[in-house]
């Protein structure tokens, strides 16, 4: 929804122009009216003309004009007023709509003679109601209006017309008035043409406005997802330094420790086979401390979810968590509550279902996604299917990669299918020390 | 949004209260109602006061209605009537109530400048049928609501050189006459009494197509749709008629003179224009050195049928910010007895009122006078009166037609085909 852009900016000269030229000819037309009926009394010919007429005009004739430019002035205070208050759709719609009251007031009282302010009505609408439904319903009641009003079509309205008043001047005379008033008249209609071609360029530039705007949010868009994606690969390279680092730091010292005190031990044997024992012992000491720090790292490189919570648990507090950010509905089936896994096979299955559920949203856009535990004899089966946008054409990209290689350790398979949605079956098979308690 | 809403509530009461004090006001005003009338010295008769009836009815009905005050502005003549209504109308100062001429009555119909009179007519018990000559209150009749009511008509009759008739040893005819006899009466009565080859007695003068059409019945307008409908038998023979009558005087020209002369047996005429001969109504006049008397037109078969009656009408005017006490005027005038009484002392025409005609307190005076003016003809062609016809401009369609018949009966063998012919330049000349 484009926001309402006030009238000024919105052709306000030509549609002040439309209003003044408007008010032109209802003062022009109503001054000869109110002058032809003192001339058709002053030169007796009131019979004559009575014998014309289809209906009498309105009186007295200096009224015309009095209540012609007053209800064209209360006309226009309504319309600033509606265009300068914040006023909701239904209170415009009231004023409008005495707005049309006072303009069929003011036909009727020139004898329907002439229509030109409903030009200005339209004008008015177009500007003032931005809903189709009621914009349309406005439009067909004023051309409607504006057919009835015209001079010559149907007798709804009892009409005197322009030319009825100019047949008691002389043909000159007439000949001069009938030129003004078809001018005045022309004008106004091309007026009202020029208005509305510029009122659709208006449109049509909000609409140019809006495309760009939001091309530009599309561009801004992939941009900030290029940047997630290389501080999430900065993370993991971060995640690498830091396992090089306790490697080296734990692994490799102890392990250095470990060949320099072997090889010292080769050396001593043949000469102190007590001390060499000994030597071997510390080492066995060192290895076993070794063995201690990487448990340590690798604990470090657990899930914090893992770390505090169970398998199912876990999972299911990051569904949840993808539930928050996404708006697709998950559904999560598992039926293992009594299988102990290692925690190599825990974090295997978390990391999987986490990357499924990454892929499943990120790249299938998917709105419902089902992930499945399940055991098949020792084999356990990881079902994840959406019903996102798929992928035909199936390249390992990193995400599938690291699965891969995740089930690959834990000697399983992983098969993906990407034709109705897109479906990740990992298997594997599960240890002997993992079976049920 | 509450606020704006009592605000709105506050304004409606105090514009009501506004309305309510200034109406009160004017209510406690008194009311004064406008009679647009003219004078009706058409006919140069001496009058001792040609507002008489004007006056009583206005003197009667201020009587009535304390609160209402009649004003009307006076010397205005007939052919300044229309003139002076159509000024008074664009200048949104209409009469309250005021005189309708026939031939103004379809406009100001039409465009709105009467009251729709039915409702007041129904609210206030009035039987037209009861109160009016039929011919009189139709002729209020436009579209099929009542605009106007009748005050005066004016009925038209034969006058009957009844010395001519008597010399010849015929027979005065009554009003069972029908167009054979007044076409056998005629024939016998042309002829040349000097014996010098010319024709010096006529027959008849100034019987034209327009009462042999009438007392055929002859539409000349549809009823229905108002629409020109001459292309008939009923309206062929009635020109078939006129013509008859017409070629019995040979083309010899005749003139009211020749009537006034006593040579001529009938002429149609107005009940106004006998009044003209006669400036003391229903005593008869004694000119030159024959007598007269008064029968009503001959009909097709002495069936008494269309006659032709002419009425004046007053209406209420549609701006008339009183019509209730304007209506009340209105009836005052038309309907009252009394005042319409005065039409035939006062006046140059008939009452359109039943009671006051089949009333009239000199019926036998008028009896007693060997050549009277039989109230009871009046009486009889008012009944029996022809259903005007009502369209715009109608007097123009008459004198086009007038004009193109009288070719027609002088030259025409094929009457129907040109009758045909003169309907589609008619509908042409109206659509023009």
């Amino acid at each position: 929804m484009v926001e309402n852009i006030p009238y000024k900016q919105r052709n306000g000269n030509l549609f002040l122009i439309l209003g003044l030229l408007n008010a032109f000819i209802i003062l022009f037309i109503s001054g000869v009216i109110m002058l032809s009926l003192y001339q058709i009394i002053n030169m007796k010919q009131a019979q004559e003309f009575l014998e014309i007429i289809q209906t009498l005009p309105f009186t007295p004739p200096y009224s015309i004009l009095f209540y012609c430019i007053t209800i064209m002035v209360v006309i226009f205070l309504i319309m600033k007023f509606r265009y300068e208050s914040n006023l909701d759709e239904s209170l415009q719609l009231l004023f409008f709509s005495l707005e049309v009251c006072l303009a069929i007031l003011l036909m009727y009282i020139l004898g329907f003679s002439t229509n030109a302010i409903t030009l200005l009505l339209v004008a008015d609408a177009l500007n003032s109601f931005k809903e189709v439904k009621i914009r349309n319903r406005i439009l067909a009641l004023l051309v409607f209006l504006y057919l009835l009003s015209s001079p010559g079509f149907l007798h709804i309205f009892e009409k005197i017309s322009f030319t009825t008043y100019m047949s008691v001047y002389n043909s000159n005379f007439q000949v001069v008035m009938h030129g003004i008033n078809t001018a005045l008249h022309t004008f106004n209609i091309i007026l009202f043409i020029v208005y509305m071609i510029s009122l659709i360029q208006v449109e049509v530039n909000e609409g140019r406005r809006v495309k760009q705007l939001n091309f530009r949010l599309n561009a801004l868009n992939s941009k900030l997802k290029d940047f997630a994606d290389i501080s999430e690969k900065m993370g993991e390279t971060r995640e690498r330094n830091r396992l090089a680092r306790e490697i080296h730091d734990t692994l490799g010292h102890t392990l250095t420790g470990l060949s320099v005190g072997i090889d010292a031990a080769i050396m001593i044997n043949d000469v102190d086979q007590i001390a060499t024992k000994k030597q071997l012992q510390v080492l066995s000491e060192t290895a076993r401390q070794g063995l201690t720090d990487v448990r340590r790292s690798v604990n470090k490189l657990r899930p914090d979810a893992l770390e505090n919570h169970n398998l199912k648990a876990a999972l299911k507090k990051m569904i949840i968590d993808f539930e928050l950010v996404s708006s697709a509905s998950i559904n999560f089936v598992f039926h293992l509550e009594d299988l102990k896994f290692s925690l190599e096979e825990e974090e295997v299955v978390y990391r999987v279902v986490q990357e499924g559920l990454t892929n499943a949203i990120r790249h299938g856009k998917a709105e419902n996604i089902i992930i499945s535990l399940t055991l098949d004899k020792e084999n356990l089966i990881i079902l994840i299917e959406d019903d996102g946008m798929g992928c035909s054409d199936i390249k390992d990209g990193f995400g599938l990669y690291h699965m891969r290689e995740r089930i690959g350790k834990l000697n399983g398979t992983l098969r993906v299918y990407g034709h109705q949605g897109f479906v990740i079956i990992a298997e594997f098979k599960l240890r002997k020390d993992s079976q049920y308690d | 949004m509450k606020m704006s809403k009592l605000k709105f509530i506050v304004i409606g009461l105090i514009t009501l209260l506004i309305i309510a004090v200034t109406s009160s006001y004017y209510l406690n005003e008194k009311v004064v109602l406008t009679l647009g009338i003219f004078v009706e010295s058409y006919w140069d008769v001496p009058n001792d006061n040609p507002y008489a009836v004007y006056d009583a009815a206005i003197e009667k009905f201020e009587e009535e209605y304390d609160d209402v005050r009649v004003e009307y502005y006076s010397g205005f003549q007939k052919d300044g009537y229309p003139e002076y209504i159509a000024e008074l109308a664009l200048e949104g100062n209409m009469p309250d109530v005021f005189m309708v001429m026939k031939e103004d009555f379809p406009t100001y119909s039409e465009i709105g400048l009467l009251a729709n009179l039915d409702y007041f007519i129904s609210s206030n018990h009035i039987d037209l049928d009861d109160s009016f000559y039929k011919t009189s209150y139709q002729a209020g009749i436009y579209d099929e609501i009542q605009y106007a009511l009748p005050f005066e008509s004016v009925p038209t009759f034969m006058v009957v050189n009844t010395t001519l008739l008597e010399q010849h040893g015929l027979e005065i005819p009554d009003e069972t006459w029908s167009w054979n006899d007044f076409y056998n009466l005629s024939e016998s009565l042309t002829i040349d009494t000097n014996g010098d080859g010319m024709i010096d007695q006529f027959g008849s003068y100034n019987y034209t197509w327009q009462e042999a059409a009438y007392t055929k019945g002859a539409s000349i307008f549809d009823e229905i749709t108002g629409e020109i409908n001459i292309d008939t038998i009923e309206f062929e023979e009635s020109i078939y008629f006129a013509k008859k009558i017409a070629d019995l005087n040979k083309k010899n020209a005749v003139d009211f003179l020749d009537f006034d002369k006593g040579k001529v047996a009938f002429q149609p005429m107005k009940y106004s224009d006998y009044s003209t001969y006669n400036p003391y109504p229903y005593s008869m006049k004694k000119y030159s050195d024959f007598e007269w008397n008064v029968v009503p037109l001959p009909s097709q078969n002495g069936s008494k049928e269309g006659y032709l009656v002419d009425t004046l009408l007053m209406g209420v005017s549609a701006e008339s910010s009183n019509k209730v006490e304007a209506f009340d005027l209105l009836t005052m005038l038309c309907n009252d007895d009394e005042i319409q009484t005065l039409i035939y002392t006062n006046s140059q025409g008939v009452s359109p009122k039943i009671s006051v005609t089949e009333s009239l307190p000199i019926k036998q005076d008028l009896k007693n006078n060997e050549a009277a003016f039989d109230v009871n003809i009046i009486h009889d062609v008012m009944l029996n009166g022809a259903n005007q016809y009502k369209t715009k401009n109608y007097e123009e369609i008459i004198s086009f037609m007038d004009t193109e018949l009288y070719r027609i009966m002088n030259s025409s063998d094929t009457m129907i085909l040109d009758l045909a012919l003169l309907q589609q330049k008619v509908v042409n000349y109206i659509d023009y």
